[in-house]
């Protein structure tokens, strides 16, 4: 009963604290449940998006003597769809067309059912002619020279070729997943897709290759493909275990009779990645926010803590025991708890429905209940921990005269004279350093097992630099406000005039309190500034993701081997086109290694693409393009060639490139001249960039391979859609538009969008709150001093000296240091989170725009503090000191 | 002819809120203070006697009728300066020190800061509390601290010095200490003296007497029935 007495008074008396505190909370629990919810919802977006992407989920290889309707019966016990498909190895083709003969190498031809395409829609795209007969795909086509109606025919081992008339020219978009090697060992290097490629109607290709089966069986084999029931857990690990564990089921029912080509957990496998990219982002930036309301939830409680210290010594004196003083908070810390978490919940909710255009955020409602009863929880340990801990504590230490004072005793903390910021600050350089050297993976997922891992110990960076950072700014605004006294008098005098000096007095004697208000409001304008940070760098490099990717803004690459490429003037002359940069494309063996070879102007080439300096390694992107020209037989090389082949500068390295003709390698010297880490449309980690001159010159092939279109960023659609008019299909059109769709959507891009959404919002009131709150409720606090200075006399601009040097004192302070401490942040996450940047950035992007607002925010909400805070003092001093 | 009072009310009221709840703490009263007044303001909690001397401070303004200053002037002209106002309880900024807290007012009236701070030493040294000034206020006790709000008050050489329950938290012989130095740093600074007090051994020291119950000022006052004591309401 006592406690219930003592919760009604202080609802009554301190209502607007309690509501305050709640605040606190309800910031912290909305956060909380918000993020929380988004992740799980990510997860099963991600799952979703693999599913999607795949459209043959096993691909099971029967092996030589299994019966292959028994493994047929098997398979179809766990999957919803399946065809039986051949697949045969060929010597190579051949068509005699327009009067020459063309002659492929080998190749492959597969057999399919008939139902096959609407069975597993999107493995074949029509591109010319009927969609099912006898199909062959682009490449095959432009080699051959054959169009729908030409006959071609194929080679078999040991037996007469067989003749087939095309029907169709088609692409095969998922060819690498097609033609994988089954039971290949995991780690082994990913099998390129075969050149050749023919499709026929399975009783042709039995026709065909029945015979060949007698008498070479390992050049012919058959694979079942199986479609499997879609009902996967929403989580991706959870998935990617169900698939992986009935692929192995599989395998052992039929005894080694077949090994299962699992496309559906390969695509599982890396959305996990993701998935734990997802969680770790959401670690490092939705952790401190959190972080960030319970500091703002205690700094709110605190703000009223020596009223309650006098209350409670008053209790105390009249009998009350520790045990019913703590009891007394533990009350007031449900309540606030209790209502801070049903705040935070409605709030998040409606985060969710108006952002996400659904109250879970998208995830389930399993799911989302178990993070809003999760965030709810947290919400009531924060309570607790700021209102009932204190209160122990102060009813274990504290004597009743001790809880009079307020600055007389006052002495540094104890963390601040044993230098634990300092301490702080180099821990989180130690593990930076360490986290961040060469050959460290925050996410490691070993290929093939179904084990991943998560370095969480490179979350000890960022987070000891948070922390660290923040009691710096502590120690730094508690030291200057006490040693600095004079310096602080003649800085606020413009604002104080005759009364700086004594202004200084009281700034100097409650430093405690207010360089913890500097400090809440560094790290919250930290937290915004890191993750706008952060997020702005993301979206940066996304882009630069999508312009690397797709080359140019439109990129016509032609099939490999082709010699008649289009006219670069005819392509400049196509409506919206500013300039054709032609790069050759060729492959190159560097020793047994095969590598693309990329041949530049370079001259041009620079200023023709988007080329960053991050792309190379030891100069900038021009400063090595201009190496290279000077060089004619120079070569660039990636960071992992140097590696392998113990290059150094000036090195000779022959290389052998397709020649003039079919089939034929030349041996090319070139001398290496510098790293390139990426180049436009180059695979990563596995390529050359050399001058184009000299690599026509030397192997007589004037073949170009690609040529970048720059349309100043403008109508790249419209322009693609031309220039596909002009080139036919004989050559692959994209544009970066749609490529930055691909890109973005990919299941290697963890979506940051909704959870920076969700972030900045929140950062924003976090600030607000921090620099308005907890600076307003300290004034508030203090309404008694000004009032009796009010009553003394002093006008409003004179309380004004006071109350606005504070909050100057607080705003100019928190956002300095914040901004430090935000870039310094942001630029560790970026160097922590490599893997989630693709390529990695040259330097962090500065969201001004949002800084700006921040900014503006918050000196909005402590000028609304400080301007509440003159008026109440001078125009009603007695009604204050009354009251108080 | 002149006005030579300090500060005269003109059937001055003064109601706290409106409408039911409405309180009226003070009906009509009238009076006026000249200079060398000594005067002790009396009556139970709650009679109306701080809101009389907040009107007659100008930290208030009365609901009906009118408060003026003829010898000083118009309300701005006030407070940091010719009248100065002794707080109930303790009234010290807490973030000052002793001579920071007495040196404010001068401060607060533009005079340079080494002359404020002459000026409020020697205040302090006017009530033996010299060796106070780097004393917090939370380190005094409360009969220092009421010393030191004393000093404060004076140390702008007030006209008109007034104190609201100077006594009201201390023990009867700091009480009468703290009487006693109202009454003799008032005649040192030439200053008229107005004490609220429920305490009649307050009132003893001082020349008139008036009296208040129920938010009415009457005249003459039965309290202490001194016969060397005047009273003193003109109407």
């Amino acid at each position: 009963m006592p406690s219930l007495t003592w919760l009604r008074a202080l609802v009554t008396r301190q209502g607007a604290r309690v509501v305050a505190t709640a605040a606190g909370v309800a910031v912290a629990v909305a956060l909380f449940a918000s993020i929380g919810a988004f992740l799980a919802a990510s997860k099963a977006t991600m799952t979703r998006r693999a599913v999607q992407s795949v459209t043959v989920d096993w691909q099971v290889e029967v092996q030589p003597n299994a019966s292959t309707p028994a493994i047929l019966r098997a398979v179809r016990s766990r999957a919803t769809a399946t065809a039986t498909v051949g697949v045969a190895s060929t010597t190579g083709l051949q068509a005699r067309t327009g009067g020459s003969t063309q002659a492929t190498g080998p190749g492959v031809v597969l057999g399919l059912p008939s139902r096959y395409p609407a069975t597993f829609p999107g493995v074949i795209r029509r591109l010319a002619g009927t969609p099912s007969g006898v199909l062959v795909t682009q490449q095959t086509a432009a080699n051959l020279h054959v169009t729908p109606g030409d006959p071609i025919t194929i080679g078999r081992d040991g037996l007469p070729v067989a003749t087939v008339r095309v029907q169709g020219v088609v692409d095969l978009p998922q060819a690498d997943s097609l033609f994988q090697r089954v039971g290949a060992p995991p780690g082994s290097q990913p099998q390129a897709p075969p050149d050749n490629v023919v499709l026929l109607p399975a009783p042709a290709w039995h026709t065909v290759f029945d015979p060949l089966a007698a008498r070479r069986p390992d050049l012919v084999h058959t694979q079942i493909h199986a479609r499997l029931p879609r009902d996967l857990p929403a989580d991706p690990a959870a998935a990617f275990t169900r698939v992986d564990g009935a692929a192995h089921n599989l395998e052992a029912s039929v005894s080694g009779g077949a090994l299962v080509g699992d496309n559906l957990g390969a695509t599982l496998s890396a959305a996990r990645d993701d998935a734990l990219y997802a969680q770790v982002l959401f670690l490092f930036l939705g952790v401190p926010g959190i972080a960030l309301a319970a500091l703002l939830t205690a700094a709110v409680a605190r703000s009223g803590a020596q009223r309650r210290r006098r209350e409670q010594a008053l209790v105390r004196t009249r009998g009350a025991t520790p045990a019913l003083i703590v009891r007394f908070a533990l009350a007031e810390a449900l309540v606030v708890g209790g209502l801070g978490a049903v705040l935070g919940i409605g709030a998040a909710l409606a985060v969710g429905a108006t952002s996400f255009g659904d109250a879970g955020f998208g995830a389930t409602g399993h799911a989302a209940a178990v993070w809003f009863a999760a965030a709810a929880a947290v919400g009531l340990g924060i309570a607790v921990a700021v209102i009932v801990v204190p209160t122990w504590l102060d009813s274990r230490r504290l004597t009743v005269a001790r809880a009079r004072l307020t600055f007389g005793a006052e002495r540094a903390p104890r963390w601040l004279r044993g230098g634990l910021d300092l301490l702080l600050l180099a821990a989180a350089y130690i593990v930076f350093w360490l986290t961040s050297r060469n050959g460290y993976q925050l996410v490691l997922a070993p290929e093939g097992t179904p084990a991943i891992s998560v370095s969480y110990w490179a979350l000890a960076g960022p987070a000891l630099l948070w922390l660290g950072a923040g009691l710096l700014a502590w120690r730094l605004a508690y030291w200057g406000l006490a040693a600095g006294r004079a310096v602080v008098t003649r800085v606020i005098r413009p604002v104080a005039g005759g009364l700086s000096g004594t202004v200084a007095a009281t700034m100097a004697r409650q430093r405690r309190l207010l360089a913890g208000a500097l400090a809440l409001v560094a790290l919250s304008v930290a937290f915004a500034g890191s993750t706008a940070g952060f997020n702005r760098t993301y979206r940066t490099q996304a882009e630069v993701d999508a312009q690397l990717t797709n080359g140019g803004d439109v990129t016509v690459s032609e099939a490999p081997g082709s010699t008649s490429g289009p006219s670069v003037a005819r392509l400049a002359a196509i409506h919206g086109v500013r300039r054709v940069e032609p790069l050759v494309h060729r492959y190159a063996y560097v020793g047994a290694d095969l590598q693309d070879l990329y041949g530049v102007r370079t001259s041009t080439i620079v200023d023709a693409t988007h080329l960053q300096d991050a792309y190379f390694q030891g100069g900038s992107a021009r400063s090595l393009i201009t190496r290279l020209g000077r060089q004619p037989d120079g070569v660039l090389v990636s960071a992992e060639t140097v590696k392998d082949f113990q290059l150094r500068p000036g090195d000779p390295l022959h290389l052998r490139l397709p020649g003039h003709g079919r089939g034929s390698l030349v041996q090319v010297p070139f001398h290496y001249v510098g790293i390139a880490k990426e180049f436009p449309t180059a695979p990563r980690d596995s390529f050359l960039v050399a001058n184009a001159s000299y690599v026509a010159a030397r192997t007589g092939n004037p073949a170009i391979g690609a040529y970048l279109i720059d349309t100043g960023g403008r109508s790249t659609a419209t322009v693609a859609h031309a220039v596909r008019r002009y080139v036919g299909p004989t050559a692959t059109v994209t544009d970066l538009a749609t490529t930055r769709k691909v890109v973005g959507s990919s299941l290697t891009a963890v979506d940051l969008s909704g959870l920076t959404k969700v972030e900045l919002g929140f950062a924003i009131v976090l600030a607000v709150a921090a620099a308005g709150l907890v600076l307003g409720l300290g004034l508030a606090e203090r309404r008694r001093t000004f009032a009796i200075a009010a009553a003394l006399g002093a006008r409003p601009a004179q309380l004004g000296g006071f109350v606005w040097s504070e909050a100057g004192f607080v705003l100019l302070g928190g956002v300095a240091a914040g901004g430090c401490i935000g870039w310094a942040l942001a630029a560790m996450l970026v160097k922590v989170l490599t893997g989630v940047f693709d390529p990695p950035p040259d330097h962090l992007s500065v969201p001004w725009g949002y800084l700006a607002t921040v900014a503006a925010a918050v000196t909005a909400a402590v000028a609304v503090a400080a301007a509440i805070t003159v008026r109440r003092a001078a125009s009603a001093p007695l009604t204050e000191l009354r009251d108080l | 002819m002149t006005d030579a009072a300090l500060a005269r009310c003109s059937n001055v009221a003064r109601t706290y809120g409106s409408g039911r709840g409405a309180v009226v703490a003070l009906h009509r009263a009238s009076c006026a203070i000249a200079p060398g007044d000594r005067i002790a303001i009396i009556g139970p909690s709650g009679s109306g006697k701080s809101t009389l001397l907040h009107l007659i401070s100008g930290l208030d303004t009365p609901t009906t009728g009118t408060v003026t200053w003829p010898a000083i002037g118009p309300r701005d002209a006030l407070r940091p300066g010719p009248v100065a106002l002794v707080l109930q309880g303790p009234s010290l900024l807490p973030p000052l020190n002793v001579l920071e807290n007495v040196a404010l007012p001068l401060l607060l009236q533009g005079v340079k800061l080494e002359e404020a701070n002459t000026r409020a030493v020697a205040a302090l040294a006017r009530l033996d509390l010299a060796e106070l000034g780097d004393q917090l206020p939370e380190e005094l006790s409360g009969g220092q601290a009421q010393r030191v709000s004393i000093a404060r008050a004076i140390s702008p050489r007030p006209r008109l010095l007034l104190a609201d329950e100077p006594t009201g938290q201390l023990d009867q012989a700091t009480a009468a200490t703290i009487a006693e130095t109202l009454v003799a740093v008032a005649d040192e600074i030439g200053a008229a003296l107005v004490v609220a007090t429920h305490d009649l051994t307050v009132a003893d020291h001082l020349d008139q007497v008036w009296s208040m119950r129920d938010g009415r000022l009457t005249s003459p006052s039965s309290a202490g029935g001194d016969d060397r004591r005047e009273e003193s309401c003109p109407a």
